[in-house]
């Protein structure tokens, strides 16, 4: 436990620093981010939250802004780690990427509407998207930043 | 135009209905079957495609069987046609995604990678995936998982 606890830590000061550096080059950095999705003080703000639904909401918008940050970055690196050969798979994932905010959009509008109406609803909703959001910025290093700094 | 094949395939075994093998449980993972055709391909790259063709088809039946599920279960709630409605855009905006985001994956990043098999491997995953997904998001309660050890 105390393992994960420590890794999540890591994981969270290698957002920041990430942040920080704006745009890091070195696949190595993002390594690091993608170890850990979700960032230590969501995590926190959830267990404070105490299921309280407006204490919710403040918690799963402010970890969004933070996963949106975290996805810009990783998209950024992904498309700066094509060489200049590789413009058809820019092109391919600029497309990929506008097909998943859509389908992250639809995705988690069902799960609002799954969820109970008003506030829950909503909580709901951002749940999703931060889950969705943490996922790609995690897949964009993996398959593509990591698999580019791999290449030959 | 080798790559439009295994997505153009997976697009015609999704519009089958729910009528194929459906599965008693979801399992959320790629089939023992398709680890024991994998090893039996011994890395070549035709019987490897086979194996993960044959998987997609699996995987596409279990998808379209919980999918089907889903949106009967949805029937029984209050607000059942907003709510299905929601189901069938996440479902119709997820398949755009997974094509997109696979056609990415084959677009070739380097000279000499195997990408008709990242493609089709690419699909059967996300399929995967997408069946995990629904059963723990578009039914309350979720779905169980049948947990019996999976075989990569």
């Amino acid at each position: 436990m105390s393992g994960e606890m420590s890794k999540r830590v890591t994981a969270g000061l290698a957002l920041a620093a990430a942040v920080v550096l704006v745009r890091p080059a070195a696949a190595a950095e993002w390594a690091a981010v993608s170890e850990g999705t979700l960032s230590p003080h969501y995590a926190s703000c959830v267990v404070e939250a105490g299921g309280v639904d407006a204490a919710m909401l403040a918690c799963v918008t402010d970890e969004f802004e933070r996963q949106g940050v975290r996805l810009d970055a990783a998209m950024d690196a992904a498309l700066a780690s094509f060489g200049p050969e590789a413009m058809a798979a820019r092109a391919a994932l600029e497309q990929a990427e506008i097909a998943w905010i859509n389908y992250r959009a639809r995705t988690c509008a069902f799960a609002s509407a799954l969820a109970a109406p008003g506030t829950r609803g909503v909580v709901a909703q951002f749940e999703c998207m931060v889950e969705l959001t943490a996922e790609r910025a995690a897949w964009l290093l993996a398959n593509v930043v990591d698999r580019n700094a791999a290449a030959p | 135009m080798r790559l439009a094949t295994p997505i153009l395939f997976a697009g015609l075994l999704a519009l089958q209905s729910a009528a194929a093998r459906a599965e008693p449980a979801p399992t959320g993972e790629m089939s023992p079957a398709y680890g024991t055709c994998m090893d039996a391909a011994g890395g070549v790259t035709h019987a490897m495609l086979d194996c993960i063709h044959a998987e997609i088809e699996r995987q596409d039946a279990e998808l379209n069987a919980i999918y089907g599920r889903a949106m009967e279960n949805l029937a029984g709630l209050s607000d059942a046609d907003v709510r299905r409605e929601g189901l069938r855009n996440a479902e119709r905006a997820w398949i755009a995604y997974r094509d997109a985001t696979c056609a990415f994956l084959g677009t070739p990043f380097h000279l000499g990678t195997f990408e008709s098999v990242l493609v089709a491997d690419c699909v059967a995953q996300m399929t995967a995936e997408r069946v995990r997904w629904l059963a723990l998001h578009a039914f309350d309660p979720p779905l169980e998982f049948d947990l019996e050890p999976v075989r990569k």
